[in-house]
């Protein structure tokens, strides 16, 4: 039982790291390499946050948030955009690339190693039906689900979000119907790094953070995105349960050493199997050989 | 007795034979209980309104769908289930609707590909090399020979397609929309040639929208619409099926005898 | 400018009509190389051979077929184990286990290569990844390879200065192997299909091609050179463990050279590696601190500027009229 609770406590976390990536492939149809890079940045803006002023992490999670908005609107703006549609794996090596200098200047600035938050009520937990939640899990939960209920209110009612929505489905309709595609991505990749440095902040207040963990973040994100299919917002949900359900689950049986592997092995299959997702939602092309675009 | 010798000639003259053939997709029927032959030699038309399951008759009689039921023979070989490339190799190919230029490749390229790998057998490149190049001449393509497919113009595009399934001296060629996009001056030559092919011996299944053309050159005509068959006949035969009428010609094409 | 231009084109012109020419005196001076040097510049310019193969591997995929595959280091890393684990228990020679491990690893990415060719795109690209993930993980764990803390080749009877020749030679010969073999392929049928494939998988499909077969073959190929690629690196290393041959940065290192050198080429990967690495020299005497920085930003200019590589300057143009 107490495994399930970890389970769920984490599945949030994890759903919100992949929200970034996930609405990025999604209207896009970029795979954001630098997305775990973005997530580390937010952690560490956190941390300096706490370190230098002593604000709260989860206080702090709007400026990790637009910090993030910043740097993805600017990087979008003066850099992305002149490959933007040029090949598939062009957005990765520039975001690569962009990603490397994110973590050098991370690097010059923190060193190597690793760095933690400790906050006031950091060991405290309360027990409950004989589980034990730790308070700040119990935050950043709470958090976590609150982002993606926003996530999903902004998508769908406001105007802005029915404009991103509808230039994922149909970029080519949406320009004819006089959006502006280009300032569309634009916010929608500054708005994937701003929720990457919000979910960042989270991380920073359970885990320890260094600056070469974006790729191992950056993995999580994607298996989680894949599991509950790129681009659909509540499938990240799911996702992200799943897949810290399937850690525990695992670790518990298999023992510690399988944590990463069996996250790999997870979405290996399910990309082989349902490439969409549990609830899968393709918004460009196909995926697998077997699908071809109907008209 | 005789009925049963015309029985036979007739089995043997059926090249492809489709029945009751339905593809579903998720809650979509794009195709239901679709049931037709094509013998040897004849030109089929194949028409209907957009949305009516045209290219995905064609999709699933290439192996791109697998039928939801139903069952698809060529020249007497079950290739319901059969993967595209091979049903290709067995003498069937097709052009695309919207058109598929090959990224990266020139003109002669792709022909020398289709040369090389869409016959029965394994053709030597110094052969598909030759047979690319005849094509191109015969189709006019030969000037452009060394231009990449994505700088073709549509109707040179088309061209290209059929020069591709002509070198792989397919029996039978779907043309999907093969006028598409074509403008007055350009469907006259595309018509003669289609003709041109089909008096050596290929059969083919036009699929069309432009009712001018498909009625001119086509043998015998199926109609098509919401996915079912709700007609077959000769030209004149279907443009006076009052049910073809209803749906789809209207009034004004009641009297198509292709001006 | 114009008559630099001129100049420039007419040089290309001249190189492509005497390429053999010019190829020969190359091998003979890259042969030679090593008698007139210091180790320095040996270990150096195999690194250079070592990432040219890399990026050969690495371009039969991306270039030719068109597939990402992001995780071919999981084959340079499988053979470097499987050398290592072959040198300390038995006593096959040398080039025999080389071969070995190479041949391990093409079967390895012809059994992954049913179900994983079948995903396209992006997903194949991240798949593969997963791949190289999970291959590092088997690694550390089997007791065989010395799990996390990796394994050490057996003390060899040879001198330093021996193993860097070795070393050399072989990264030259295999890149040399390659590059031919990169040529022929592209010559011959397999070449057009590889080709049509990455135009459009469809339309291969439709004029008779057998996508699976030529996909898995040519991750075949491309998994035993680098496969070939990463026994020589571990009998160079003596030592290695899961984290140094599965490194992220060897991957990104070896698609980078790819991409510099212009993919669907043949020398490109060559050339890219040798530009590479001389700008990598450079920057990491001048600028250590940054220079995670300065490669990410050649990184993102290059692909920016020059997507198709340097190999866009160096091949002459193609003249036809419209």
């Amino acid at each position: 039982m107490q495994l399930l609770m970890n389970a769920i406590l984490t599945g949030a976390l994890y759903a919100t790291l992949a929200s970034g990536f996930s609405i990025l492939y999604g209207v896009m149809n970029v795979m954001n390499v630098a997305h775990g890079t973005f997530i580390m940045i937010g952690a560490y803006i956190s941390y300096a946050m706490f370190i230098t002023f002593g604000i709260d992490t989860f206080i702090s999670l709007p400026i990790c948030g637009m910090g993030l908005f910043i740097i993805g609107f600017v990087f979008y703006r003066y850099i992305f955009s002149r490959i933007m549609g040029v090949g598939i794996f062009m957005g990765m090596i520039v975001t690569y690339g962009f990603s490397m200098l994110l973590e050098n200047i991370v690097l010059l600035i923190y060193a190597s190693d690793y760095r933690g938050i400790s906050a006031a009520y950091s060991g405290k937990y309360f027990t409950f039906l004989n589980i034990n939640i730790p308070y700040i899990r119990l935050g950043v939960f709470l958090i976590a689900c609150l982002i993606t209920i926003i996530l999903y209110l902004f998508m769908r009612y406001t105007k802005l979000g029915k404009t991103i929505s509808a230039v994922s489905l149909n970029r080519y309709a949406a320009s004819l119907v006089g959006i502006d595609i280009n300032f569309v991505f634009n916010l929608t990749f500054a708005i994937g790094a701003a929720l990457a440095g919000i979910a960042g902040g989270l991380l920073a207040s359970v885990y320890i953070i260094y600056p070469q963990m974006g790729v191992s973040v950056l993995f999580k994100s994607f298996v989680v995105a894949v599991l509950g299919g790129l681009g659909n917002m509540t499938g990240v949900f799911i996702g992200g349960l799943l897949l810290a359900l399937f850690e525990v689950l695992g670790a518990h049986i298999l023992g510690p050493d399988y944590f990463q592997l069996i996250g790999f092995l997870l979405m290996v299959l399910v990309l082989c199997i349902k490439p969409e997702g549990v609830l899968g939602k393709k918004f460009f092309g196909a995926v697998t050989s077997k699908e071809i675009g109907t008209e | 007795m005789n009925d049963k010798i015309e029985k036979t000639r007739e089995k043997k003259n059926i090249l492809l034979k489709i029945t009751g053939v339905s593809k579903i997709f998720g809650g979509v029927k794009a195709l239901e209980d679709v049931s037709f032959n094509v013998k040897q030699g004849e030109i089929l038309g194949i028409i209907g309104p957009n949305g009516a399951g045209k290219t995905t008759l064609v999709n699933t009689i290439m192996g791109i769908y697998k039928p939801t039921s139903g069952e698809i023979w060529f020249q007497n070989q079950n290739i319901t289930a059969m993967p595209t490339y091979k049903i290709t190799k067995l003498g069937m190919s097709r052009t695309f609707q919207i058109t598929k230029p090959v990224r990266g490749m020139t003109v002669f390229d792709s022909v020398i590909s289709a040369a090389l790998f869409g016959n029965n057998k394994k053709v030597p490149l110094n052969n598909a090399l030759k047979i690319a190049d005849d094509i191109l001449k015969l189709l006019s393509l030969h000037t452009k020979k060394n231009f990449l497919s994505t700088e073709l113009n549509i109707a040179d595009l088309k061209k290209l397609d059929l020069s591709k399934c002509l070198v792989m001296n397919s029996n039978m060629i779907l043309l999907d929309e093969v006028m598409a996009g074509l403008n007055r001056k350009e469907i006259e030559p595309m018509m003669d040639l289609i003709k041109k092919v089909n008096s050596e011996g290929v059969t083919i299944i036009a699929i069309e929208h432009i009712m001018k053309a498909v009625m001119n050159i086509s043998h015998r005509v199926l109609v098509l619409h919401h996915g079912k068959k709700i007609s077959e006949g000769t030209p004149k035969e279907v443009s006076e099926d009052p049910k073809v009428i209803k749906t789809y010609l209207g009034k004004k094409y009641s009297n198509v005898k292709g001006e | 400018m114009k008559l630099f231009l001129k100049y420039f084109e007419d040089t290309k012109l001249i190189v492509e009509k005497h390429k053999w020419l010019f190829i020969s005196l190359f091998i003979i001076i890259m042969v030679l190389f090593p008698l007139y040097t210091s180790n320095y510049l040996i270990r150096m310019f195999s690194s250079i051979f070592m990432y040219a193969c890399l990026g050969i591997a690495m371009n039969i995929m991306l270039g030719y077929i068109g597939y990402a595959a992001f995780g071919n280091v999981a084959f340079f890393g499988l053979s470097a184990y499987i050398t290592m684990v072959l040198l300390n228990k038995t006593n096959i020679p040398l080039l025999i286990i080389f071969i070995i491990a190479a041949l391990v690893s093409a079967m390895y990415a012809i059994i992954l290569g049913f179900p994983i060719l079948r995903i396209r795109g992006h997903y194949f690209a991240i798949a593969t990844l997963g791949i190289a993930e999970g291959t590092r993980e088997v690694m550390s764990i089997l007791e065989i390879t010395g799990g996390g803390k990796g394994i050490s080749a057996p003390i060899l009877e040879m001198s330093i200065n021996s193993i860097y020749r070795i070393v050399y030679y072989s990264f030259f010969g295999l890149t040399i192997l390659s590059l031919f073999a990169c040529y022929y392929i592209l010559k011959k049928p397999f070449g057009y299909a590889l080709r049509t494939i990455r135009g459009d998988e469809d339309v291969a499909a439709g004029v008779g091609i057998n996508t699976t077969y030529y996909k898995v073959a040519a991750w075949g190929i491309s998994a035993f050179i680098a496969g070939l690629t990463g026994s020589i690196f571990a009998f160079w290393m003596g030592y290695i463990d899961p984290v140094s041959v599965f490194d992220g940065m060897i991957n990104v290192k070896f698609t980078v050279v790819a991409l510099l050198g212009g993919l669907g080429s043949v020398i490109g990967p060559l050339i890219g590696s040798l530009l590479f690495e001389l700008i990598s020299v450079f920057i990491w005497e001048k600028f250590l601190d940054i220079h995670l920085a300065v490669l990410g930003i050649i990184i993102m200019i290059t692909i920016i500027f020059l997507p198709r590589g340097i190999m866009q300057f160096l091949k002459p143009q193609r003249r036809h009229t419209k």
